[in-house]
């Protein structure tokens, strides 16, 4: 009997080697002769085992110790939980636990037939959303002779895309906030020229890579129209900041230097629309430009570039389509104050230095796909908040604005009159707060006992933005579950249903409408089953491509019942003006 | 079961214990290691997520597989037997004398060889590759057909894959084609063959034992000696923290969530994700062979060995010599030579390289991915041959920098266009930086093996140059691997060429739950914050200090770790390795969602 090298020579590759051919002869043998040695006496087997028996000793007495001495951190298993040693065979056949183990598992495999269908959902393929032909808008209500020419709400015939009232399980609390952007969302709905419905998404890292907003974007697109892809910063102040439905790059041999919420970097709280802003002296360029394919967003015919006009400031460059080497244009936008700054409205920040104001760059083109390359041009130090990219609608524009790592409170750094002049420029008819996800870690903390502090500084965020913006329905989306890992199992974080409580009361009491995401998703432990279904990464609280989606999904729905709910409501009643 | 559970901890001591009490009752061992190796296989933890094969059912395609081989093997062997000049069945056709008798038996043979062949391939085929294969023949004819194919869906059978199937299914192949190619008697006794076929350390992960090394063992008395104990033991927790540490928690915090969605990650993010499941994939299978070795050894057995520090190799065809050694000398001995190997004309043997290298690609798993990942190996394998046979006259020359250079960078663009869906400057980029690494091979002085003392000198230089592409190649073709799907491996890809000058995002390598921990701690005494700043440093880049101290370890001299540390840690006494094993455990329980299964477990 021999043993086989299969190695070849050391240099050699795996089929250089040559063949080798060996025979082996197996006998009726079974070792019990060799049960003595040579000198007769039976050799024991214990005494080379003298090592593992005590190093197993050791570490039984080890873990019994943690069971003596109650130190549950250092125990394989503990009596409050559902182990069962070797399940598979005797949990699952001696046990009876097979059921309740395929009954998780069905469970697991709804959600995942729940979010197939989300990513199947037409929008997300390449055809592009048909253009509307837009109506002339009624006759305002203020300007009627008489009760015959009051524009009145039509009654309601239902779109193909609009969800089934009840196939939607989870629901808006208080959908009676989001009015004036249903009021709006009809006006687009019904083709109205110029009737553009704006919606400002902030949030934390959970909107960082722009997976639900633009998932939120592309299908309520989809349903009522084009209108654009919104704001995108000027620079991206962190790799996880980027944009879908868009191509942004950055050029030049320097970077903006960039200054978000999260630092508390601009004494003057002017961050700008999207609570990130941009300085430079010179060279940076950030190009952006629409789509090359897409359901949305492959075309614009307003850019507008946000800026801060000050005493000296320099120049940016809009390079349009290559500039006109290439058939297009190039425009030069003086930042300095004293140089006519801007080219559309202004406005004063009441906290910020004397002379400063908001100004922003309008430039009007024929819809289609197009380029955008914004230089700070030199001349003087710039400050830039972002672009905004949109066409002429009907339609929506759906803004993500992701402040990674912010902490809901981050949203007060903003000076109150700068946030007010650019909210107000915007327009905005709903705005939208995802937060929570980095004020969970507080629960160690100044949330340990008690949500009181979280509610009130959420409070005091949704007022400042209600003060700025009066016109616009506010709500708020619910944080997802967040998972931590305790011994074999994946569990729910006890913090997750405090603060998605904490967030009701504050939508309750401040008018906002609430989108329980957690409940949506399971409600608690629906973690594991998210993780298992690769809808959540392994951070156990972001979710992945799939779990965008799907969140996405479940937030138009239920947005999208309580719109048809509205207009079936206000049919025949007399509509509002438009702006 | 898996190694790295409490479950197994559970599960090995009292084994161990029961099986050294039998030494000498060679009968009651073997039932001992079968109901054993059995209830290993059966009888796994609750999953943390997901479905766990029933325990029956698979159990059940083992005695399948298991009795066919065995009765098929003993009728093979029994019809050999029955003839004159058994030798006679081993000449050549031309060769072979006109006897009904031995033409009778050969075909006899040849039918009960079929049939094990049929059995176990049928039952690999259908559990692993029958959803692949007709998704793949839709896929084909809506390519050819799309008129009459151009809605048709492929129908999925999903069957669940049995756990390690793809290993003991060539275990027990080698057996019969062995006993067929009359290298191997039939082993007399059931219990032992059975035993053979589903012994535990190696049953659902490897390594792939041949008969021949594991049967003649179970016909000796075991014997095992102090040194050979701390050897083991050496081994099992060298296997554990490759296993655990470089091998599960790389993927839980990093590799996974970078390839769920390689569109939300950066160029460079992507990149380190891809070094990163390189060294998480050799950890992960290497470990696991660490511990099945180490295991065997503790109940007196040898099994061979798996690996051989593969990212050291010089070439491709070394690589697959140092990684996943039992497969790939398994398909070496039962498929490329019996092909006839390298004897053959050049295109014959190309042809066998290519196959061999193939189903090398193909045993690892059924999806397109796995059909380019295997192409791109057999590839490789083609062009090492060549370039260290071709001719280097000045004409040759022309011909390879004229034609075969353009030519190659021409299917690489081609390639890019049309498989990876690259839009077209990038796949000139794809197919420039794999024409600029062709040229550069190309380009390099050959070391010769038999080259003398002085110009080997003058040419050491290569071996880094060598390694370092080697490296790479494996690195990146691991896209296929990994990924998901074709789609991801193409995002992937995108995401790779598309040079983001956007660098690494904060938080990124952190390891969150120590992070946490250190943070709460500096905060409850912020008087020691000097104390915990380092540690929260450490947190911060954990993950990436892991990454390079992992990927560094494998670059270092064997002896670094087989002989030095293990003379040290084999010194260490019983109680003092024992609390070196709880360390372990604790540091399992702590950083992860429990074991994870090993990734070949899905092969």
């Amino acid at each position: 009997m021999t043993e086989t090298d299969h190695s070849a020579a050391e240099a050699d590759g795996l089929l250089d080697a040559e063949e080798v051919v060996e025979r082996v002869v197996l006998d009726d043998e079974d070792g019990s002769e060799d049960a003595t040695t040579k000198t007769g006496k039976t050799d024991s087997q214990w005494l080379p085992l003298r090592k593992l028996l005590s190093a197993t000793a050791t570490l039984g007495l080890l873990i019994g110790a943690s069971y003596a001495f109650d130190q549950s951190w250092a125990q394989p298993w503990r009596a409050d939980e559902d182990y069962v040693p070797f399940w598979n065979l005797i949990g699952r056949e001696f046990m009876g636990q097979e059921a309740a183990a395929e009954a998780e598992a069905e469970k697991a495999d709804a959600l995942d037939e729940l979010a197939k269908l989300a990513e199947a959902e037409e929008v997300d393929g390449d055809a592009p959303v048909p253009d509307r032909k837009p109506l002339r808008p009624p006759p305002s209500a203020d300007t009627d002779d008489g009760a015959d020419s009051v524009a009145r709400y039509p009654s309601y015939v239902a779109h193909e895309l609009d969800p089934a009232a009840d196939e939607v399980k989870h629901r808006l609390a208080n959908p009676e906030a989001l009015e004036p952007f249903f009021a709006a969302l009809a006006r687009t709905d019904l083709g109205y020229a110029g009737a553009v419905t704006r919606a400002g998404h902030w949030g934390d890292s959970i909107l960082g890579t722009d997976g639900i907003p633009s998932a939120i974007r592309r299908r309520l697109q989809a349903r009522f129209g084009d209108a654009g892809h919104g704001f995108h910063a000027i620079r991206p102040y962190d790799a996880s900041y980027r944009h879908q439905g868009i191509v942004f790059a950055e050029e030049g041999n320097t970077r903006w230097q960039s200054c978000m919420v999260r630092s508390r970097c601009m004494e003057d709280g002017s961050y700008g629309y999207g609570g990130a802003t941009a300085r430079s002296s010179g060279g940076p360029t950030s190009v952006f430009e629409t789509a090359a394919k897409g359901s949305v967003g492959t075309s614009v015919s307003v850019f507008e570039l946000w800026y801060r006009a000050q005493p000296e400031g320099g120049n940016i460059r809009v390079r349009i389509d290559g500039g006109p080497e290439r058939g297009g244009e190039d425009r030069l936008v003086s930042t300095a104050l004293d140089g006519g700054a801007g080219e559309g409205e202004t406005g004063t920040g009441a906290g910020a230095p004397e002379g400063i104001v908001d100004a922003w760059a309008r430039v009007e083109l024929p819809d289609g796909p197009h380029r955008f390359e914004v230089r700070a041009a030199g001349g003087g130090a710039v400050q830039a908040y972002g672009v905004t990219l949109e066409r002429e609608g009907p339609g929506v524009v759906w803004d993500g604005m992701a402040l990674i790592g912010a902490f809901t409170k981050r949203l007060l750094e903003p000076e109150a009159e700068h946030l007010r002049v650019q909210l107000q420029h915007r327009e905005l008819d709903l705005m939208v707060f995802t937060f929570g996800g980095n004020d969970m870690t507080r629960d160690k903390g100044d949330l340990r006992y008690t949500m009181d502090p979280y509610v009130e500084e959420y409070g005091q965020v949704i007022e400042r933005f209600k003060a700025a913006r009066p016109e616009a329905a506010c709500l708020i989306i619910g944080p997802v579950d967040h998972g931590e890992r305790v011994d074999a199992r994946i569990v729910s974080r006890p913090v997750g249903p405090r603060m998605t409580e904490a967030q009701r009361q504050v939508a309750r009491d401040h008018g906002c409408a609430f989108f329980d995401t957690l409940a949506a998703m399971g409600g608690p432990g629906s973690v594991a089953r998210w993780k298992q279904r690769s809808l959540i990464s392994g951070d156990l609280a972001h979710p992945t491509a799939r779990g965008h989606k799907l969140i996405a999904s479940l937030v138009v729905q239920a947005l999208m019942v309580d719109y048809v709910a509205f207009r079936e409501r206000v049919a025949g009643e007399p509509m509002p003006p438009m702006d | 079961m898996l190694f790295a559970s409490f479950d197994f901890l559970l599960f090995i001591v009292p084994v161990l214990l029961a099986y050294w009490a039998l030494r000498d009752r060679p009968a009651a061992r073997v039932v001992l290691l079968l109901g054993a190796s059995y209830f290993f296989y059966m009888a796994g933890a609750k999953p943390p997520a997901g479905r766990l094969s029933p325990p029956w059912t698979f159990a059940g395609l083992l005695v399948f597989s298991t009795v066919l081989d065995y009765v098929a093997s003993m009728r093979i062997h029994a019809r050999a037997k029955a003839l004159r000049d058994p030798s006679q069945l081993d000449l050549p056709a031309s060769e072979r004398p006109d006897d009904p008798a031995l033409a009778s038996a050969r075909r006899a043979r040849n039918t009960w060889l079929t049939l094990s062949l049929a059995g176990n391939l049928g039952l690999l085929a259908y559990f692993k590759y029958v959803d692949f294969l007709l998704e793949a023949t839709v896929d084909i004819l809506q390519l050819l057909l799309p008129g009459e194919f151009g809605e048709a869906v492929a129908p999925q059978l999903a069957p669940l894959l049995p756990i390690g199937i793809s290993f003991y299914t060539f275990q027990s192949l080698s057996y019969t084609i062995d006993v067929w190619r009359r290298r191997l008697t039939p082993e007399p006794r059931f219990g032992r063959f059975a035993l053979f076929v589903v012994f535990f350390p190696q049953l659902v992960a490897g390594p792939i034992v041949r008969a021949s090394e594991f049967l003649p063992q179970l016909h000796r008395r075991p014997k095992i000696t102090a040194t050979q104990v701390e050897a083991a033991l050496f081994r099992i927790f060298k296997g554990l923290l490759k296993k655990v540490v470089l091998g599960d928690f790389i993927a839980v915090y990093f590799t996974d969530i970078v390839f769920a969605t390689p569109g939300d990650f950066t160029s460079l993010e992507c990149l380190l994700a891809l070094y990163a499941f390189t060294l998480q994939i050799y950890a992960d299978f290497a470990g696991y062979s660490d511990i099945a070795i180490g295991v065997a050894k503790l109940l007196g057995f040898s099994i061979p060995e798996n690996f051989d520090r593969p990212y050291q190799a010089q070439n491709v065809g070394e690589f697959w010599r140092r990684w996943h050694m039992t497969l790939s000398t398994w398909l070496r001995d039962y498929l490329f030579f019996p092909l006839g190997g390298s004897r053959g004309s050049n295109a014959r043997t190309y042809f066998n390289l290519w196959l061999t290298m193939f189903l090398v690609g193909m045993w690892h798993g059924a999806s397109w991915n796995f059909v380019i990942y295997s192409n791109l190996q057999g590839g490789a394998m083609l062009f090492n041959r060549w370039n260290r046979l071709r001719e280097r006259s000045p004409g040759a020359s022309m011909m390879l920098w004229g034609v075969a250079l353009p030519l190659f960078a021409l299917a690489m663009y081609g390639f890019g266009m049309g498989v990876l869906d690259l839009p077209l400057d990038r796949a000139g980029v794809f197919a420039g930086i794999c024409a600029g690494a062709f040229a550069l091979i190309v380009a390099l002085p050959l070391a010769r093996r038999d080259d003398d003392e002085a110009r080997k000198r003058r040419l050491r230089w290569l071996v880094p140059v060598h390694v370092f592409l080697t490296f790479h190649f494996s690195t990146l073709t691991r896209v296929f691997f990994r990924a998901e799907d074709l789609d991801t491996a193409k995002l992937m890809i995108a995401k790779l060429l598309a040079f983001e000058p956007r660098g690494v995002r904060a938080g990124l390598f952190r390891v969150q739950g120590l992070h946490d921990w250190l943070g709460a701690q500096a905060e409850a005494l912020p008087q020691l914050t000097p104390l915990w700043a380092p540690g929260v440093w450490l947190a911060e880049y954990g993950l990436l200090l892991l990454l390079v101290f992992g990927t560094a370890y494998h670059f270092t001299p064997r002896e670094w770790v087989d002989v030095h540390i293990k003379k040290w840690f084999t010194r260490l006494p019983g109680p003092a390795l024992g609390l070196i094993y709880a360390a372990l455990a604790l540091l399992l329980l702590h950083l992860l969602d429990g074991p994870r299964a090993n990734i070949y477990f899905d092969f």
